[in-house]
């Protein structure tokens, strides 16, 4: 069963890697819904190939049982990895007919087995695709853990009926991609495509929520932050100012110039599906030179605005001019992390 | 000791040896050139004054071996004698004859009748009466039955330094010999000084134990009794001391270090003083010292057990009476160095295959007593075996080599016939050992066994001694058997026949109940806990248990029980729910035995009860913990009452959800009444 085998190594090697440093999971597909393929078609030419596909079965089962990274996350219907595991793959009827039909197979070859081996390849078949939909949700439920991680802290400094009202928008979401996604383990083999198909569709709509709310909700803590008069901390220039820029914006306030590095998306976020806009404000020398910059509107995601940032630090930029003269300023830009579709 | 090392190969308790001799004239060495020579007239009558020691060999051999035994390879003259010649011994009147007490006590206890002097034309006069003797001195003056044709020795005491005189003995076994040196000292005998030994350059070898040292006029100035290690330097007594001896009693006194080696750290001075009247017939005399021997190695051992009776086991042995170990090999319990104790498993075993799926495994740690175990080849319980010594020792022969040395060849001995004596022993933990007796007769020793039956076969020691110390040696055994420590393992047949063998196992057992049927589960009932195995563990005829043993302190007393149990469902295959009782560790105990407590209190870490698996997902297991639910009030050792570890472990293809299922069974079907 390759599909499975592969499916299982990659999303399994990751969740056993991952309780710690997510980041170090191999790179989803930039939507979430996308990690939603379906499996291969299986073909059975022997009972050895029975036995592989059914072992590598049993080993994602138990990879799944009992993966650190599965621990402790539960779904909007209170149910964790560990109980859809035990429930969908391989129930007591699946195991029982594979194990006749294993039987029967040792007693049948060539052509006699050939009925056996179909039913063997059907009955695994769709064990592959519950398969890959449990693996694959509770895989996006682990990342959702890390939206919500950042969300909570957030709603923790926001007004409380703002937050209260993300939060909301957050949870429906995610009983959507639940209600898909138990829709899609009970739907038989004919509605399995479009099964799958709103089970994307959700799983893209949950993020996107995550990621709109939450930076909603980051703008308005900022907001309020600065009527507060806290403004963030604000971070100095790290190296030596390079040689005068000669070029000037043409217009009175400092821009971004050309030639700067793209900036760097942090690994773990981008794994995660977390996409931002950081608001930076930046003090621009005369000489074109970056003196210091501090957030103005957080992105809600403390990795996201520290990436930006980091981006600032290495970033060209055109000083004002007024009378022919270039001339010191502050400069707002957008910094922006987003997944390409 | 002056012990021809053709009559066996052996090895000797080395505390015994030190005791009843000073290991002397081990090794031949050449004679220094002739400095003077006695008179041919003097030469002869020496020999006619001077015989040779003997011991008779048995008429008939009841050993089996591998194959005919190459007797061609031994000596012509040894090969036809029917005697062990083991010393010397010279004629001081007509029928007053002296020796060194070692070489007559190499015949004590003997199996083939009383030791006697041989003369020039081999006829053998046995010996009658003992009329003095003193071991520490090491001479005996006896008569003999017959009379054989003597010229007695000329007495003199009068000796001086650096006077020629002649070691005569029986050297090597070759017959008389006469050699020549000085007399180069006088040292005092080392434990009180009480007579000076002569010290002399005449060369003397192997068997010129008990023969006269003379001077240059053929008389007799001394008893050869001793070589000096690594010189030659040689011992003899002054025969002063000989004449002035008493002829009233026989006296013992003797100092040694008295310790069990590889069991106990301590030592003590064990003396071995006593006497006996004298004179007496030959046999009353080897009883006679064959009692105060066995009441010396008592009394040496129960003075070594009230000198360290706080450092006994149970003394330091808090890790040892919290740890059900899982060895399937016995073990000893032992002192370390810092007096603490523990079982050690054994680091020079070896295992020998017996047709079908039997073993016999042994140790070689302690050669003064080998660690043996016999599992039987298959899972029927087989009656015989518990009573048949003869089928015991060819089984355990397979696994043990005691070789016959017969000039450079090991011959392979496989049987030994039916053991001469069988006696069951108790001891200390109610444990029930057969001890039996095998003649070595070729080498006039005997094979001990002291042996546990387990329900899959015997554990036990196993040693070989000459005749003269079996007494001493199965003393030792017996003290050594308190210190084994051993697992008990069968198919459910044998433990069924195991259990109903009530003569031959441990009271400890009386209220252990088993109850199995094919197909169904297996059902233990001890008065600790109460295991029923249904739906996890299928009895059939191939199913396996073990009872593991452990030592606790149960409400102030040392206590020997069953510590844990684990029942297999097939000796080959890996499904098995095994329990293991652990005792609150005290709390100066190692961070990680305390940290074990913890978790198992907690059910969390390693006892949270979650299913898992080894990197090859063939094995898979579960661990949990099991307390009494309504503990004893008058509970164990450190007021919390023990936990049991329990693991369920199998290799057939399960998922995580059969696993939990059999985890809450296993809590609805075990009960811990402790």
């Amino acid at each position: 069963m390759p599909s499975l085998g592969q499916r299982a190594a990659h999303a399994v090697i990751g969740l056993a890697l991952s309780s710690l440093a997510l980041s170090a999971a191999p790179l989803p597909p930039h939507t979430p819904g996308a990690i939603f393929t379906p499996p291969a078609v299986l073909q059975l030419t022997n009972l050895q190939q029975l036995d592989d596909a059914e072992g590598a079965l049993r080993r994602l089962i138990w990879q799944l049982h009992s993966a650190p990274a599965l621990h402790n996350v539960t779904d909007s219907r209170g149910r964790d990895c560990a109980q859809d595991v035990d429930t969908y793959l391989l129930s007591a009827a699946h195991a029982a007919r594979l194990e006749a039909l294993r039987a029967e197979l040792q007693h049948e070859s060539g052509a006699a087995g050939a009925p056996a081996l179909h039913e063997a390849a059907l009955l695994l078949q769709e064990e592959n695709y519950l398969a890959t939909l449990v693996t694959n949700y509770w895989w996006l439920q682990t990342l959702r853990a890390q939206h919500e991680e950042n969300l909570a802290a957030l709603a923790a400094r926001a007004p409380p009926d703002a937050a209260a009202t993300v939060q909301g928008e957050t949870a429906t979401a995610g009983e959507r991609l639940t209600s898909a996604y138990v829709a899609a383990l009970a739907a038989g083999a004919g509605a399995q495509g479009s099964a799958v198909a709103a089970l994307k569709s959700s799983a893209n709509g949950l993020f996107a929520t995550y990621n709109d709310e939450r930076g909603a909700l980051a703008v308005i803590v900022s907001e309020r932050a600065r009527e507060r008069g806290e403004n963030s901390v604000e971070q100095a220039r790290d190296t030596p100012c390079p040689a005068a820029v000669t070029q000037t914006s043409g217009g009175d306030k400092p821009r971004p110039a050309a030639g700067s590095p793209p900036s760097v998306y942090p690994p773990a976020s981008r794994a995660a599906y977390i996409e931002g806009v950081v608001v930076v404000r930046a003090a621009i020398a005369a000489s074109g030179c970056m003196l210091h910059a501090r957030v103005f509107d957080s992105s809600g995601v403390p990795d996201l605005d520290a990436a930006a940032l980091a981006w600032t630090q290495r970033a060209n930029f055109s000083p004002g001019e007024r009378d022919h003269h270039a001339v010191a300023g502050e400069l707002d830009f957008r910094v922006r992390f987003k997944l390409a579709q | 000791m002056d012990r021809p090392t053709r009559r066996g190969a052996y090895r000797l308790s080395v505390t015994v040896c030190t005791l009843l001799a000073a290991c002397a004239i081990a090794a031949s060495v050449t004679s220094t050139a002739a400095a003077a020579a006695l008179t041919a007239e003097l030469q002869k009558q020496v020999r006619a004054a001077t015989f040779e020691v003997v011991i008779r060999k048995p008429t008939k051999d009841l050993v089996t071996y591998e194959k005919p035994l190459p007797l061609e390879l031994i000596p012509f003259t040894e090969r036809n004698d029917a005697y062990w010649p083991v010393g010397t011994a010279f004629a001081i009147s007509p029928n007053t004859f002296v020796t060194a007490a070692h070489v007559l006590i190499a015949g004590v206890g003997s199996q083939f009748g009383v030791p006697g002097i041989r003369d020039p034309d081999g006829k053998v006069y046995t010996v009658d009466r003992v009329l003095k003797f003193a071991l520490h001195e090491d001479y005996v003056v006896f008569t003999v039955s017959g009379t054989p044709t003597v010229t007695p020795f000329v007495v003199s005491t009068a000796v001086a330094i650096d006077d020629t005189v002649f070691a005569v003995g029986n050297a090597l076994g070759e017959g008389v010999v006469i050699r020549d040196g000085l007399l180069t000292s006088l040292t005092p005998e080392a434990q009180d000084g009480k007579w000076k030994w002569l010290r002399f350059s005449a060369a003397a070898s192997p068997g010129n134990s008990g023969g006269p040292l003379l001077d240059a006029q053929g008389r007799v100035v001394g008893v050869v009794t001793a070589k000096s290690p690594n010189e030659n330097l040689n011992y003899a007594l002054p025969i002063e001391q000989v004449m002035k001896g008493s002829d009233t009693a026989g006296v013992l006194d003797k100092r040694e270090s008295f310790g069990i080696a590889k069991i106990l750290q301590g030592t003590v001075v064990g003396e071995f003083q006593d006497s006996f009247p004298l004179p007496l017939p030959y046999q009353d005399f080897a009883r006679d010292f064959r009692t105060a021997l066995l009441k010396y190695m008592r009394g040496a051992q129960a003075k070594l057990v009230a000198a360290e009776a706080d450092n006994l086991f149970p003394h330091s042995a808090a890790k040892l009476l919290a740890t059900v170990y899982e060895s399937p090999e016995p073990t000893l319990v032992t002192q370390d160095e810092d007096r603490s104790w523990d079982a050690h498993s054994c680091s020079n075993g070896s295992s020998t295959p017996l047709p079908g799926d039997g073993s016999v495994w042994r140790c070689a740690d302690n050669p003064e007593a080998g660690l043996f175990r016999i599992i039987y080849p298959g899972s029927a319980a087989d009656e015989h075996r518990y009573h048949d010594s003869k089928d015991f020792m060819d089984v355990l022969l397979k696994g043990v080599n005691v070789p016959r040395m017969i000039g450079p060849q090991a011959v392979r001995i496989t049987s030994l016939g039916a053991a001469q004596q069988e006696t069951l022993l108790h001891d200390h933990f109610g444990r029930i050992w057969q001890q039996r007796i095998w003649s070595l007769g070729y080498a006039d020793a005997y094979v001990a066994v002291l042996a546990l039956p387990t329900p899959d076969g015997y554990v036990g020691f196993m040693s070989v001694m000459p005749s003269t110390l079996l007494d001493p040696v199965t003393e030792r055994l017996r003290f050594i058997a308190d210190y084994m420590y051993l697992s008990y393992s069968g198919s459910l047949p044998q433990w069924h026949a195991f259990l109903e063998r009530r003569e031959l196992r441990p009271a400890v057992f009386d209220h252990i109940t088993l109850q199995y049927e094919n197909g169904k589960g297996v059902r233990v009932d001890t008065p600790r806990l109460h295991l029923d195995t249904s739906g996890i563990v299928t009895a059939s005829a191939q199913s396996a248990m073990d009872l593991r043993m452990t030592y606790m302190i149960d409400r102030g007393h040392l206590t020997w029980d069953v510590g844990g149990v684990l029942v297999r469902e097939d000796r080959d295959k890996h499904t098995f729910v095994a329990l293991s009782r652990q005792a609150k560790p005290a709390d100066d105990a190692g961070k990680e035995r305390r940290e074990r407590w913890q978790h198992m209190t907690q059910r969390d870490g390693d006892f949270a009860g979650v299913a898992t698996h080894d990197d090859q997902y063939t094995n898979f297991w579960i661990r949990t913990v099991a307390g009494a639910e309504h503990p004893a009030p008058a509970g164990a050792e450190s007021g919390a009452p023990p936990l049991y570890e329990v693991v369920y472990n199998t290799d057939n293809k399960v998922l995580p959800r059969q696993m939990e299922d059999v985890r809450a069974t296993l809590v609805k079907d075990l009960r811990v009444t402790e």
